[in-house]
Order: structure tokens, then C-alpha cells, then sequence
């Protein structure tokens, strides 16, 4: 457990912002959701929302119930007697990916003049900056890669995603588009620095473009069976296993989610974060070969 | 019923306090975005102050009405007009089964409130009638107001009797000048800016840019110094990138090495990778939606005290204390 204690500032009449660290690091990540999680145990009445983000979070509170310098006491005091990074049960779940697919690729196209080296599709670019050889073992490196989820936002459900077991140096990275995109598909998968994230709405954007991925992750009208309580799939925490496939399987996963008959292959595991910290590549190989 | 005849600039449902508790997931409250005049026009028609009503933003749609109504129009003034002729707003007004109300040119303000005894009928999606067209939820249909659009108006709360001619007590009347002062409460990652930077954004008379929207508000003045570092890994390239961290809304954020302040009002995107100066307390979200493209607005810092006797003042102003009847 980090022993340095968080930033608490106001943000406007409404919010209490906390701030663990301005590095990103995956120990405070932890240390971000650990005391998301202890916040919403306490139950303190007034509080509207805890909305955890990297290595921080906003604390929404209703004002006609509790003075935000009463708040942060509580909150201060939860984060003194949080001892250890509680245990934080989550999910496995596989994400199918069309890598250099026809949707991305014409926005690629369409958007040649705002990237780096105008090189479309993007994936041969950032295979370069990351010293592959080629694109196929880029690929395979990839998908060997499970990625963390350390925040929903931005637009409704979507994901950034930070890999597991590596350290920020062996990170794939990239960076954005010099201009950003006006436009970018759904379910578009785009790096930016060291993050993945997929794109949840039609949205401008300026991360690389890897791929398409299958799979919803904001269903505003709630049609797919995955979406029945909640619009948003992900939670911070939810692990992403990457799954490259052709053409011809991401039509019929694809399709399968269209009628319903798909359902997003989840594992449910609990996973500890002081083991993670002792051995980053060990306990994630664990952890994904199903241990 | 009414019926969209003509589409407007950009109209959508909205009602006061929006869909609060799902901004972790990212999705922000919407709602009114000047909820003062949409909760006052409730109260003009006998509605709760929360009822949905219809944000109309710069050019106003055409409507027509299928049912006698009970109407108020509040909000900045958009020069309404029903069968043609001027209507008067902050007041309660009775609208025939085929009358039309259609609007003029923009006299103050930015948005028109249309209110209706009864309220807007459209389903309560994660607990809200508000529209948020970017995520494509709540309202109609998730998305602003087209042509040939057809809404249900609830029952009416209390029966639209003696409704017509109730006003706002005029000293109660929010004014809409073209000039906007804000309160902000400094803070979040105003580490970033220097005294410098912080001394020039509270001293400056920004002007409002083009850029205005739901989503974000743009505006157009100096830099801002901000202190020399470099950067947090994973952060970008940029002195003014952070580690990306949530947005509250309200809060404004520079783009780039401290240029274009923009502010987040009701459709916030919950966070991302700029450092946030300050945020705007909650009531003068409602005078940033009235503020449009030239006019000017300076931000004046306050405590979070502040803030919050605003808000009581606010609250105490949508009750029915704030109506008057007859002339």
C-alpha cells in the first residue's frame, strides 16, 4: 500500500475531487477503485455518485445533506483505515477484433491529412513506432496482452484500457493524430499513448486505429441481451482478452449478436492487487491461463 | 399532441435536474440547460418544476398544437409568435386545438422554454425525461426534434383552470444581457496554470466563440501561462495534459498550451486528458446556456459557500412564490 495520502480539492459546489497520484500507475489505480468501493460500503448519506477515473475520482455529493469539508473528513478517514487494496472481483471478458478492418480503414482514409505520417491503414504505422517487424507479430503480441480497464467515460461506456503484466516502458504506444478526426466508427479499437480504448458513439477522436471489435459496449436502447439492466457493459476493473479474427468470424460473431444468440464469453475471477504488485508478469500469466 | 411542423436550430425534451448517478459510466445529467426558466414555465402551467418541457435553442421550430394546452414560454427571448402573433412570455397562455406557434428573431438570450400543463409524455429512460442526443438516450426518441416529430402531453397535475394569465413576479424575471458573469470555484488541476494564467482567466472579458453547444462551450480570449513540466507518462505531449481524470460539470478546462477555455456544461464528457482550472457553481450553468456566440462572460472566483447559497436562492425561486395572477 502506498503510503503517500491523496489530493483533496472542491470541484465547484458539487463535487469533491481526489487525487492519488498525477502519474499513471496501476498501484493507484488499484488504490482508486479499492477506495471507490470503500466509499460506497460507508454509505455516507448525500453522496450522489462516486465516479472513479485513473489515479483519481469525483466524489458528487447532494449539498442540501452534507458540506463538502465534511465529506472530505469521511473520505480522509476512509482512506486512513483502508490497510490494503481490497480484492476486486471482476470479469474476463473476450473481445473478437477485425484488425485493419474496412470500417476503420476508410476513416483512416478519410482522415489521411490529420495523422502523423498519413500511413492508412494505421496498424503498420504503430507496428513500426514499436519496433515489430511486422504487422502479423504485432498482432500476436497484442492479443497475448490483457488489458485493464481503469476507467469508463468520456462517452457513455467507454473503456480505457492499460496493459496488465508489463511495465510502462514495454507498453505498446503511440501517439495521436497530429489533428484529431471529426468522426470515428463504433466499436473503432484506437491507441493513444499507452492506452487502448474503444470507441462507444460515433465521436470525434484521435487515437491510432487498430480495428473493430464485435462487441457492443453501450446499447442505448438495451436491446442485446447483455444490456437488459444497464446500457454500459464495462466496469472499471473488467479485464479485455483480445481475439484477432478474420473476416468470415467477425460476421458471424457479429451476427450472432444481432440475433441475440451471442453472448460475450465472461469469466468471472477475483483479483488481488498486492499479488499483482509482487509480480506483474506472474499473476497475470496465472490469472489468464485460468489459475 | 403537438406536432413538429418545422424543425428549428436544435429542440429536444429536457426536464430540470436530468438523469443524475450514471456519470461514471459516462453519462452526464442533460436536462435544461438554463433550468431556472424551464422550471418556472412548469410552475406557470401547474406542472412539478422537474416536468419535461421543450429546450429551444437559437432558431425555434414551428409547432402545432392538436389539443387545447395550457403553454408558458420562458427563457431567453426568441420572439414567439402564436398564429403569427407576438405571445407573451413568462406567462401562462391558452393554445386552441390547430393554433401554431412559430418564432422571430433572438432578442436575448439563447434558449426558449416551452412548457405544457400536463408536461411532455415520453418515457422515463435511467430515471429522466432529459434528452442526451450524443448518447443517443431519453427524450424523444434519444435525439432532438425533427420535422413531422409527433409528442403525447401528459394529464395535467391539477386541473387548467384559471392557469391563464399567471406571470412571474417580474422582479423574478432572469435577465439575459450580453454580458455574463460567472462564479468558479478554482481548483482540480489549477496546478497547471501559473498566478499568471490563473489572474489573466479571472480578468479577462472572454468572448463567447462559435463553438457552443450542449457538450461543450468555447471561448475565445489570451493564453493562459502555465508552469513549465513535463508531462506524467501516459499523459501526452502537451504542459497541460493530465493523467486523464474526470471532468465535473461545470468545469472548465484550456486545450492545448492554455488557449480556448472551454466549459462543460449538462451533456459533459466525463473526463479526459486536459487540466481543469476551475469549475462553475451549479446555479450559473443556467446563465451559460442563455449566453450565445459575441457576447462576453468573465469569471469571478468564489468559495463552494457561495455556491451553495445560490442554490437555496435558486430553489426558493421555483416555488410558487414566484407567481403572480393576473395584471
Amino acid at each position: 500500500m502506498a503510503h503517500r495520502s491523496a489530493r483533496y480539492d472542491y470541484g465547484g459546489d458539487r463535487y469533491v475531487f481526489v487525487e492519488f497520484s498525477i502519474d499513471m500507475e496501476l498501484a493507484q489505480n488499484f488504490k482508486t477503485l479499492s477506495m471507490a468501493e470503500a466509499i460506497k460500503q460507508a454509505r455516507i448519506p448525500g453522496i450522489v455518485e462516486v465516479i472513479p477515473s485513473i489515479c483519481s475520482m469525483l466524489v458528487e455529493y447532494d449539498r442540501t445533506k452534507l458540506h463538502a469539508d465534511s465529506l472530505i473528513g469521511r473520505l480522509k478517514g476512509i482512506e486512513q483505515s483502508m490497510t490494503q487494496l481490497t480484492q476486486i472481483p471482476t470479469r474476463i471478458i473476450d473481445f473478437p477484433i477485425l484488425f485493419a478492418d474496412p470500417w476503420t480503414t476508410e476513416c483512416a482514409e478519410a482522415f489521411k491529412g490529420h495523422h502523423n505520417t498519413g500511413e492508412v491503414p494505421n496498424i503498420d504505422f504503430v507496428a513500426r513506432e514499436n519496433h515489430f517487424s511486422d504487422r502479423e507479430s504485432f498482432i500476436n503480441a497484442l492479443c497475448a496482452t490483457p488489458y485493464w480497464t481503469v476507467m469508463v467515460g468520456f462517452t457513455p461506456g467507454l473503456p480505457w484500457l492499460y496493459p496488465l503484466g508489463v511495465g510502462n516502458e514495454e507498453a505498446i504506444q503511440a501517439p495521436k493524430y497530429n489533428r484529431p478526426r471529426t468522426w470515428t466508427p463504433d466499436r473503432a479499437v484506437g491507441l493513444g499513448g499507452a492506452f487502448l480504448a474503444i470507441y462507444s458513439v460515433r465521436n470525434p477522436g484521435g487515437y491510432q486505429l487498430l480495428g473493430r471489435t464485435t462487441n457492443p459496449i453501450y446499447d442505448a436502447r438495451q436491446r442485446y441481451p447483455d444490456f437488459k439492466e444497464n446500457p454500459v457493459l464495462l466496469k472499471p476493473g473488467d479485464i479485455l482478452r483480445w481475439r484477432s479474427v478474420d473476416r468470415d468470424g467477425y460476421d458471424r460473431v457479429w451476427a450472432g449478436i444481432e440475433d441475440g444468440t451471442y453472448r460475450f464469453p465472461i469469466r468471472n475471477v477475483t483479483f488481488e492487487p498486492e499479488g499483482y504488485l509482487r509480480d506483474p508478469p506472474g499473476y497475470t500469466k496465472a490469472l489468464m491461463g485460468g489459475g | 399532441m403537438l406536432e413538429i411542423v418545422q424543425q428549428g436550430l436544435e429542440a429536444s425534451v429536457q426536464d430540470l435536474y436530468g438523469r443524475p448517478g450514471y456519470y461514471s459510466q459516462g453519462i452526464p445529467p442533460s436536462g435544461a440547460q438554463d433550468g431556472l426558466s424551464l422550471g418556472l414555465g412548469n410552475l406557470l402551467v401547474g406542472n412539478d418544476k422537474n416536468e419535461a418541457g421543450i429546450e429551444i435553442t437559437m432558431l425555434g421550430p414551428q409547432v402545432r398544437f392538436r389539443d387545447p394546452h395550457a403553454i408558458a414560454l420562458t427563457g431567453g427571448d426568441l420572439s414567439p409568435k402564436l398564429n403569427g402573433d407576438p405571445v407573451p412570455m413568462w406567462e401562462t397562455v391558452g393554445a386552441k386545438a390547430g393554433d401554431l406557434l412559430s418564432f422571430g428573431r433572438m432578442m436575448n438570450g439563447c434558449r426558449a422554454y416551452l412548457a405544457v400543463a400536463g408536461g411532455i409524455d415520453v418515457p422515463l429512460v435511467l430515471g429522466s425525461k432529459a434528452t442526451y442526443a450524443r448518447g443517443e438516450i431519453g427524450g424523444h426518441e434519444g435525439r432532438v426534434l425533427r420535422k413531422g416529430d409527433v409528442l403525447k402531453v401528459g394529464k395535467p397535475a391539477v386541473p387548467p383552470v384559471g392557469l391563464e394569465g399567471r406571470r412571474v413576479d417580474p422582479s423574478r424575471i432572469p435577465q439575459f444581457g450580453a454580458h455574463a458573469d460567472l462564479r468558479v470555484v478554482i481548483g482540480v488541476e489549477s496546478y497547471v496554470y501559473t498566478e499568471r494564467g490563473i489572474k489573466t482567466f479571472l480578468s479577462t472579458d472572454w468572448q463567447v466563440s462559435s463553438k457552443i453547444d450542449r457538450v461543450g462551450y468555447r471561448y475565445l480570449g489570451p493564453q493562459l501561462e502555465c508552469v513549465t513540466r513535463t508531462p506524467p507518462f501516459g499523459a501526452g505531449s502537451d504542459p497541460t495534459n493530465v493523467v486523464d481524470s474526470g471532468y465535473p460539470v461545470g468545469s472548465v478546462h484550456t486545450t492545448g498550451p492554455g488557449v480556448e477555455p472551454i466549459l462543460l456544461p449538462n451533456d459533459a464528457v466525463s473526463g479526459g486528458g486536459f487540466a481543469t482550472i476551475g469549475t462553475v457553481i451549479a446555479v450559473d450553468l443556467d446563465r451559460v446556456g442563455q449566453s450565445k456566440t459575441g457576447d462576453t462572460t468573465r469569471f469571478t472566483s468564489v468559495r463552494i459557500d457561495d455556491g451553495y447559497r445560490a442554490w437555496d436562492e435558486r430553489e426558493n425561486l421555483l416555488t410558487e412564490s414566484s407567481i403572480v395572477q393576473g395584471r
